[in-house]
C-alpha cells in the first residue's frame, strides 16, 4: 500500500546525510580548536580547504568533468576580497596604483566576501561559455590554461595585487568558527544542487553524454551553471584563505599547490559524493599535517626522525595514486550515508522487506 | 490531412555508404508502425535520423507538417519525440526512479506531477516498481528495456520509437514488453516499431513497411503483407507458408 506523503519526513530524510556530516564536522571543530591555538589554525585550514573541494565537487562530481582552473577562482575571490577590505590608509601605501574608487572604500568582512563570490562567480561564467563546449580530456586542459592566464596576469598586475610580493593588512576574521559555517554551507549547496533536478539531469550526462542528447538534457547550459556555482564556492574558499592568513601572494606557485592538493582530495575522498569531499579532505589534512611535522623534525624515543622538505607533496601524489589504483571511485566508493529506514518511503507496488522474504 | 509524421525522400550516408535511399513513409496520429526488414536495412538509422542524431543527406522529416531540419535531438524530444534505441542507453550509475525523472526534463512538472507520472509507469511496468532505488546498471536485460520504455514515455511523446525492443530478452519479458506497447497504442501514442521479429511487430502494429537495403519495398498491413509471403523472402531470402506470420 502506498506509503502517506509526510513533507517533515521527506526533508528530514533529504537533510539526513548532510546532517550527519554537520554535526561530526561540529564535533570536531568543538574539539580541536580548544587543544591548542595551533591546532585550532589547523583546524581551520582544514574546513577552508574542505570550502574549497567542495567548490571543486559541485561541477566535477556532477559533470564528471576534471577542473584544473579552480586555482584560478580562489585567486580572483581573495584578491577582490583584498580590494575592498584593507584599510584605506594601508591601501594608500601598499597598493597606490589602485584605482581611486577602490583605493577610497574599505567595506565590511561580509560584503569582501560577498564581492569575492560575484567576481568569482562573473569570471565562472565568461570563461565556462567556450570551456563548457568542450568535453573529457579536453576540457580539463582547457581549464588548466585557463587556471595559467589568470594566474600570469595577477603575477605580473603588480600595481593592483604586488605580484609576488605579499600584500598584506587584510583584516583576519576567519578562525575555526566562520570556517565551519562556510564550510556547512557549502556542503549544503553541494547537496542542494546534486539533489535538484538540475544536478540529476547533469549526473545523467556525466554517466552518458550521447544519451543524455538523447533524453533531451540540455548538457551545455547545466555545466555552465555547475560551474558558475562552483567558482563561486570555490571563490568564497580563496576568500577565508585571505582573510585566515592576513596576506596575499602569488609567489612559489602557491595556488597551483593548493589545487593539487585540492584535485587530491577529492580523487582520494571520491568524486560522485558529497561523502567523498568530507573524507578526502579530513583524511588527507591528517596525513598532510604528519607528514609536514615529519619535515620539520619528530622526536619518538629520543630519535629525531626527520624527512627531505618538499617530501609531503611526494607522499599525497603517492596517495593520490594508490588511491587511483586501488579505490578508483575513492574511499567512499561514491555513496552517501544511508538515511535511515524510518525516515524512507516506498514506491508504490514495491514490496517490503517482509513480502521479498515470502515465496 | 496532414499525418503525425512525414518521411520525405530521405537519404543518409555513413561516408561512402548509403543507408538510406530516398525513402519515404509516414504515420498518422496515435498509429502504430512497423519497420520490418534485415540487418542493414537501415531501420536504425531511419530511427536515428528522425531523432536527429545522424543527419540527413537529403531529403525532409515532418512532425506535425512542421520540418525539423536544424533541430538538435534534445530539441526534437521537446517537441515529443522519443527514442528507445536498440543499446537501451539507461543511465546504468543512477537508480531506476532517477532515470525515470529525467525522461520528463523538458516538461515543466513540479514534483508531485513528476511523482504522479512516474507512478504511472510504475502502474505499467510493475517490476520497475519493485526495483525503483536499484541501480539501472543492476537490473536484468528486460528491467532495462522497461526502463528505457518507461523513461521515454515520461517525456510524454507525441511519438514513440522502439528499437528492436524484443532484442535479447527472454519470451516471458518480450510478452510483457509487448503488452504495455499494446497498452500505448491503445491509449492513442503514435508509435514506429523496428524490429526483425516480424510476428511480434504484426501483433500490435495497424501498418508496416517492409525495408531492404535503405528503401521501402512494400508496404501494407500485417495481413496483406503475411498474406503476400514477402516478409519471408526478405528477411529470410526463401517463400514460407505466410500463415507462419500471422499475428
Amino acid at each position: 500500500m502506498p506509503d502517506q506523503q509526510n513533507p517533515l519526513r521527506d526533508m528530514a530524510a533529504w537533510l539526513w546525510p548532510w546532517a550527519v556530516w554537520a554535526v561530526l564536522l561540529l564535533v570536531l571543530t568543538l574539539i580541536f580548536s580548544q587543544i591548542s591555538p595551533a591546532m585550532a589554525r589547523i583546524t581551520t585550514d582544514t574546513l577552508i580547504r574542505l570550502v574549497i573541494v567542495t567548490g571543486l565537487y559541485i561541477f566535477v562530481g556532477n559533470s564528471g568533468i576534471l577542473s584544473f582552473g579552480h586555482g584560478a577562482f580562489l585567486i580572483v575571490a581573495a584578491y577582490a576580497s583584498a580590494w575592498v577590505t584593507i584599510p584605506v590608509a594601508m591601501k594608500g601605501v601598499i597598493l597606490p596604483g589602485l584605482p581611486e574608487m577602490l583605493r577610497g572604500i574599505q567595506i565590511s568582512p561580509l560584503g569582501g566576501l560577498v564581492a569575492g563570490v560575484v567576481l568569482a562567480a562573473v569570471l565562472g561564467l565568461l570563461a565556462g561559455i567556450p570551456l563548457m563546449r568542450l568535453s573529457g580530456i579536453a576540457a580539463s586542459i582547457a581549464t588548466f590554461a585557463f587556471f595559467i592566464v589568470i594566474s600570469v596576469i595577477y603575477n605580473n598586475w603588480t600595481d593592483w595585487t604586488k605580484g609576488t610580493a605579499s600584500l598584506v593588512g587584510l583584516p583576519t576574521w576567519v578562525g575555526p568558527w566562520a570556517a565551519l559555517a562556510a564550510a556547512l554551507t557549502a556542503l549544503l549547496i553541494a547537496w542542494a544542487f546534486q539533489n535538484s533536478r538540475a544536478g540529476l539531469l547533469l549526473r545523467a550526462s556525466r554517466e552518458d553524454l550521447v544519451a543524455a542528447h538523447g533524453a533531451g538534457i540540455r548538457v551545455m547550459r547545466l555545466r555552465l551553471l555547475a560551474f558558475v556555482l562552483s567558482a563561486a564556492v570555490a571563490g568564497a574558499g580563496g576568500v577565508l584563505l585571505g582573510h585566515n592568513n592576513g596576506a596575499l601572494t602569488t609567489a612559489n606557485n602557491v595556488y597551483l599547490n593548493l589545487s593539487f592538493i585540492v584535485i587530491a582530495m577529492l580523487v582520494v575522498g571520491g568524486i560522485r559524493s558529497m561523502s567523498g569531499v568530507v573524507v578526502g579532505t579530513l583524511v588527507l589534512s591528517v596525513l598532510a599535517e604528519i607528514f609536514r611535522r615529519f619535515e620539520t623534525g619528530v622526536d619518538i624515543g629520543g630519535v629525531m626522525l626527520q624527512i627531505p622538505g618538499g617530501t609531503r607533496e611526494v607522499l599525497l601524489g603517492l596517495c593520490m595514486l594508490l588511491a587511483l589504483i586501488l579505490r578508483p571511485d575513492g574511499l567512499s566508493r561514491g555513496r552517501e550515508i544511508r538515511v535511515p529506514g524510518i525516515l524512507r518511503g516506498t514506491r508504490p507496488g514495491a514490496k517490503t522487506k517482509k513480502e521479498e522474504a515470502l515465496p | 490531412m496532414t499525418p503525425h509524421l512525414q518521411i520525405e525522400d530521405v537519404s543518409v550516408t555513413y561516408g561512402a555508404v548509403r543507408a538510406l535511399n530516398r525513402l519515404s513513409i509516414h504515420a498518422a496520429k496515435g498509429e502504430t508502425v512497423a519497420l520490418i526488414g534485415p540487418n542493414g536495412a537501415g531501420k536504425s538509422s531511419l530511427l536515428l535520423a528522425i531523432a536527429g542524431v545522424v543527419p540527413l543527406r537529403s531529403g525532409a522529416v515532418r512532425l506535425e507538417g512542421r520540418d525539423l531540419a536544424g533541430q538538435e535531438p534534445e530539441q526534437r524530444v521537446g517537441l515529443g519525440i522519443s527514442l528507445v534505441p536498440e543499446t537501451r542507453d539507461v543511465f546504468k550509475k543512477l537508480s531506476t526512479h532517477e532515470n525515470l525523472l529525467i525522461g520528463a526534463s523538458r516538461r515543466r512538472l513540479t514534483r508531485a506531477q513528476m511523482q504522479a507520472d512516474a507512478d504511472r509507469i510504475y502502474a505499467l511496468f510493475p517490476r520497475l516498481a519493485e526495483r525503483h532505488n536499484h541501480m539501472a546498471g543492476f537490473l536484468s536485460g528486460g528491467e532495462q528495456q522497461m526502463l528505457a520504455i518507461g523513461r521515454a514515455l515520461m517525456a510524454e511523446p507525441g511519438l514513440l520509437m522502439l528499437d528492436e525492443p524484443s532484442l535479447g530478452l527472454a519470451p516471458v519479458v518480450t510478452d510483457a514488453v509487448y503488452a504495455a506497447i499494446a497498452t500505448l497504442r491503445d491509449q492513442g501514442t503514435t508509435i514506429l516499431l523496428v524490429e526483425q521479429n516480424a510476428a511480434r511487430a504484426f501483433s500490435v502494429c495497424d501498418r508496416a513497411y517492409l525495408m531492404q537495403a535503405g528503401q521501402v519495398i512494400e508496404e501494407g498491413s500485417a495481413e496483406t503483407l503475411s498474406a503476400r509471403g514477402s516478409v519471408e523472402s526478405v528477411l529470410f531470402g526463401r517463400s514460407a507458408p505466410a500463415k507462419e506470420l500471422r499475428p
